[in-house]
């Protein structure tokens, strides 16, 4: 399955919700394709392990079906089941007596930015190609050595595509506090990336 | 989300990484599961279920007004003591079975008016742990031993609410501002069960706009967790409860 179906079905997927929760379950088929990858993705790099990466994922798209009569459009759907994940994150990691951690502020970003030139992609060329399939495979290992609470970020902003305001209310932080951490470990990837080109 | 040419190639590189997605298996499983969900939503319940709860509450206030009733009915009335039964009687005697005689009926019914008072004044003398029915001497009437048996407890209620701690009284006073402020506080740090708890005491409290609220605040930190169906149909139940929102 791609990683969002092109399908033709039209509506939002707050709209297939609502759907859904009248009873429609082929309403569930199309949103679930179109959020399956990102959140697994979500789930992996955040915990890294594989069976509890598959019943964390599962536990969470149960409770997006057995909330189904609670949901309301008042946020947009990808909000709604990246809190209902980043709660059972949470829970994971109390269970297994893990807490996040905190990132430490570096007094400016500058150093990051050095390193910051990525040239433009050249698809078309079959050396090119291997090489940003290695530095895309690069650059997740890099989320996975993220702090906790940056690799986060990251991976709501690119996952969740939840905005700042929506990724504060979410981790309870506020939006500068986010976009701080957001630029960090931006910061911290390039500089990874630095080190393969 | 504005971001530099260099954190939209990070973005783009991350998005192009093959991370393996879920099992095929696992897809199956969660698309049945939401399947087998709607398909049990869909079945309507007997018509039994949906009535349920109003019937037990009819029920339940039916049951309540009988009792009632039967404990008027049955409330024993004070026995009557002939003179001359009383004279020939020991103390031992069973005073209580006596039949009422209507001579007397009148002037016990002015003494059972005045025992009140006089049992205010017995109370203040008498030992308080006095059994309801001890074999006092017969001369007392039936109606002023109820009456010194009850005096003691009225005399307690009173006592009781005089000493109240200073602490509660202080507490009644308290501003409602305040309280609100700290329970919110108490919100962030409360586990769900417990959060479902303190609107549940709300609503007995009869307080039904501070627990619309209150759901409102959970259902917003915690939009998995089900809300029981006794809350919502509490809360419908309460005056406004038409303008119960719908988490």
């Amino acid at each position: 399955m791609p990683e969002r179906l092109p399908d033709k079905d039209f509506r939002t997927d707050e709209g297939l919700m609502l759907a859904y929760k009248h009873g429609d379950a082929a309403a569930f088929d199309v949103l679930y394709g179109r959020w399956r990858h990102r959140l697994f993705r979500y789930i992996a790099h955040q915990c890294g392990q594989n069976g509890v990466n598959d019943e964390l994922y599962q536990d969470i798209w149960l409770r997006v079906v057995n909330a189904r009569q609670q949901y309301e459009p008042s946020a947009r759907f990808s909000t709604w089941l990246f809190r209902i994940a980043h709660n059972r994150l949470v829970d994971h990691w109390r269970a297994s007596n893990r807490t996040p951690v905190v990132d430490i502020d570096f007094p400016d970003d500058e150093d990051f930015d050095l390193a910051a030139a990525l040239p433009a992609p050249d698809t078309e060329r079959p050396e090119r190609v291997a090489e940003r399939k290695a530095l895309a495979e690069q650059i997740v290992a890099a989320v996975e050595l993220l702090p906790d609470v940056q690799r986060e970020t990251f991976l709501l902003a690119e996952d969740g595509e939840m905005t700042l305001e929506e990724i504060a209310t979410l981790m309870g932080v506020g939006r500068e506090t986010v976009k701080s951490r957001l630029r960090y470990a931006f910061g911290k990837l390039r500089q990874e990336l630095s080190k393969w080109r | 989300m504005a971001m530099k040419p260099t954190d939209q190639e990070i973005a783009t590189l991350y998005r192009e990484a093959g991370a393996s997605g879920p099992s095929a298996e696992i897809d199956r499983n969660i698309l049945a599961a939401a399947r087998a969900a709607v398909e049990k939503q869909a079945t309507p319940a007997p018509w039994w279920t949906r009535w349920r709860l109003p019937l037990q509450a009819a029920a339940t206030v039916c049951l309540v007004a009988m009792l009632a009733v039967m404990v008027g009915r049955h409330e024993p009335t004070p026995p009557v003591i002939p003179p001359l039964a009383m004279n020939q009687a020991g103390p031992a005697a069973d005073s209580r079975l006596a039949a009422p005689a209507p001579e007397v009926t009148e002037s016990v019914e002015r003494r059972a008016n005045q025992a009140p008072a006089r049992a205010k004044t017995e109370a203040k003398t008498a030992v308080p742990a006095a059994a309801p029915f001890s074999t006092a001497p017969a001369q007392r009437p039936a109606s002023s031993e109820r009456a010194f048996a009850a005096a003691p407890t009225a005399n307690s209620v009173a006592a009781e609410a005089e000493n109240a701690p200073p602490q509660a009284k202080a507490e009644a006073r308290a501003a409602p501002s305040a309280k609100a402020a700290a329970r919110l506080a108490a919100d962030e740090a409360m586990s769900p069960k417990a959060w479902l708890d303190s609107i549940r005491t709300l609503i007995d409290q009869n307080r039904p706009e501070e627990a619309r609220k209150r759901l409102e605040a959970f259902t917003k930190a915690y939009p998995d967790e089900t809300i029981p169906e006794e809350i919502r149909t509490r809360l419908k139940a309460m005056p406004d409860g038409g303008n119960v929102k719908q988490p």
